[in-house]
């Protein structure tokens, strides 16, 4: 009991895992704490799905270990997996079976963990009719039954991957209300996605892999109140292409005289450098957690691939 | 837990493991009502020595060889075929479709599921082999046939272990190799293989030495029913299964199991990316 009062709910030890000749992670390390929603963001093929398959034994890692609430995702693996709660990516049900036949195979597995109360306040919540067949189920059908799969034995650590894709934006909604209310219960959320506003909405951290690496960790807080100003100045007439060849500035578009500008920590130079031209209008965006994250790359220089495919799997 | 992957192994097959079962049961019944006439024209007849190698070395004229030739030597053959699609659907077919994700994100062991899917085939296997036995209760007592249902019981009951064999070797075949369709491909090519070897073993000498390698010679179904059972062959039989079973389980215990449609993938993971995904282009 000792490990399942200190230990976080999830954590990545140097984990690596390698197919064949492709290095899928590349030593991952990583900690998701209890009562925490944590976002795991990432291109595809960064090895998302990859770290999260070794929480649930499905891989084995080539070297270093995976622990849910200390327990041993591989060696301690059944245990591990009492306490987890699992929406695939790629969600694959018994096309034979009705909503209420699945959800009684999966219950079976964990009977005494399920009262029927929150079960049918679940279904009620995601407006899920689980009298028909799974096959007969639209994929957003199919994706509210994953759902509660996942999360009818309300689990200490739940597992998400891309939980609101195929999912209308009410549902959506919902879906991400229902897991603020159970990181406020204390339980730990860790879920993959690529939308980030739902990211930045919902979570208190971001995980961000590129390349099987961790490239950043940061609190969604203090992510977007990082010094990086979007901003769009429309000008009188075409300025000079070397305009804005500052440090700390980018020019990340041009259309005739409209200039699109990223700028980090040298906003005084950049808008000295504005004001010398005559300035129509002028515009500033929140930055999105991907233009934070791209900023970042470029900064810590993490130039495995100068410029390479973003998609290298 | 219940024996929930049991219970749904068996509720998966268990319309296959109606009809076959009634399958056997009603070819059965017509071979017993069709030997009263058979045997006046049957008792002078010289047969060509490879209709002999098939059939087995009973009399063709008594009710024992002719059930042999005419329903045991073949029958094998329908229960190998169910055994080969269930026993390579049970692992590689889920890996394939991608249900074993979730079934085994759950609190259960590999081994365990490996058991209880074994188990549940195994079942299946049983009640296939009881079904055909109603048709000899439904035929036998009420023809002109000198052979026993006591006989016929063991007669039936010995297609059960070569069943299971193929039953184990298929589902070891969905653990060890890449993908669903190399495991039926193996599983079906063993099964074609040990057929043609102990029927040709049987009619080409220098076949014979080699008889020994084919699974169908342990079996021996068409001489059973005159003979009675070899317990040393049906020792090997059973062996067999063991290994294989043994082997399936080490094998998936260790297996990397693959995400969507085609399993484990050897070029690793490009296919593995879900086309749903391709969203974030940068």
């Amino acid at each position: 009991m000792k490990s399942l009062m200190d230990a976080p709910a999830i954590e990545f030890r140097r984990l690596v895992k390698d197919y064949g000749p492709n290095r899928a992670l590349d030593g991952v390390d990583l900690s998701v704490r209890r009562g925490e929603l944590l976002g795991f963001l990432g291109p595809n093929g960064a090895g998302k799905t990859t770290a999260i398959r070794i929480l649930f034994d499905l891989i084995r890692p080539t070297s270093g270990a995976a622990l849910v609430l200390g327990f041993d995702c591989q060696r301690q693996s059944v245990e591990a997996r009492r306490l987890l709660g699992y929406l695939p990516g790629e969600l694959s049900l018994y096309k034979n079976l009705t909503g209420q036949g699945t959800i009684d195979l999966f219950r079976s597995f964990r009977s005494q963990y399920v009262e029927d109360g929150f079960l049918n306040a679940l279904l009620t919540r995601l407006d899920l009719d689980p009298t028909r067949a799974v096959g007969a189920y639209s994929k957003g059908n199919k994706q509210k039954l994953g759902l509660v799969l996942a999360i009818m034995h309300r689990p200490a650590v739940l597992v998400l991957d891309e939980p609101t894709s195929g999912l209308d934006p009410l549902v959506q909604e919902e879906v991400a209300s229902l897991l603020i209310d159970l990181a406020g219960e204390g339980h730990a959320v860790f879920f993959s996605s690529h939308v980030l506003s739902e990211v930045e909405r919902m979570c208190h951290r971001v995980a961000f892999l590129r390349e099987g690496r961790l490239v950043a960790l940061e609190d969604v807080a203090s992510l977007k109140g990082r010094s990086l100003h979007v901003i769009e100045v429309t000008f009188a007439a075409p300025i000079p292409e070397d305009a804005f060849a500052l440090a700390g500035v980018r020019e990340v578009g041009r259309e005739g005289a409209v200039v699109h500008l990223e700028v980090r920590d040298h906003l005084d130079a950049a808008l000295k450098t504005i004001a010398k031209y005559r300035v129509l209008d002028l515009r500033t965006e929140q930055p999105s957690l991907e233009e934070v994250f791209r900023a970042y790359y470029e900064r810590s220089g993490d130039g495995a691939d100068p410029g390479g495919e973003p998609d290298g799997t | 837990m219940g024996l929930s992957v049991f219970r749904k192994t068996l509720r998966d097959v268990r319309w296959q493991v109606f009809w076959y079962g009634l399958g056997l049961a009603i070819l059965g019944a017509v071979v017993v009502y069709v030997y009263p006439s058979y045997r006046e024209q049957l008792a002078d007849l010289e047969l060509p020595d490879a209709f002999r190698a098939l059939i087995g070395d009973a009399d063709y004229a008594t009710g024992a060889g002719f059930l042999g030739a005419e329903y045991f030597s073949w029958v094998p053959v329908l229960l190998v075929i169910f055994a080969v699609t269930s026993g390579t659907s049970a692992l590689a077919g889920e890996e394939a479709d991608g249900t074993f994700d979730l079934l085994l994100a759950q609190p259960v062991s590999r081994a365990r599921l490996v058991i209880e899917k074994l188990a549940g085939l195994s079942v299946g296997t049983v009640l296939i082999c009881a079904i055909a036995y109603a048709g000899w209760l439904a035929s036998v007592p009420f023809v002109d046939i000198d052979v026993s249902l006591g006989r016929l019981l063991v007669a039936t009951s010995n297609l059960v272990p070569l069943t299971l064999f193929f039953v184990a070797f298929s589902m070891w075949a969905g653990a060890a190799l890449p993908d669903r369709r190399l495991a039926t491909g193996l599983a079906a090519a063993l099964a074609v293989s040990s057929y043609f070897l102990n029927f040709l073993g049987g009619l080409i000498d220098a076949l014979g030495p080699i008889r020994w390698l084919s699974v169908f010679h342990y079996s021996d179904a068409t001489n059973v029913l005159a003979q009675g059972i070899d317990l040393g062959k049906l020792a090997v039989l059973l062996s067999l299964f063991v290994l294989f079973a043994l082997a399936t389980l080490l094998a998936f215990q260790r297996r990397d199991l693959g995400v969507r449609s085609g399993g484990f993938r050897l070029e690793w993971p490009r296919n593995l990316i879900p086309p749903s995904l391709r969203a974030w282009k940068e």
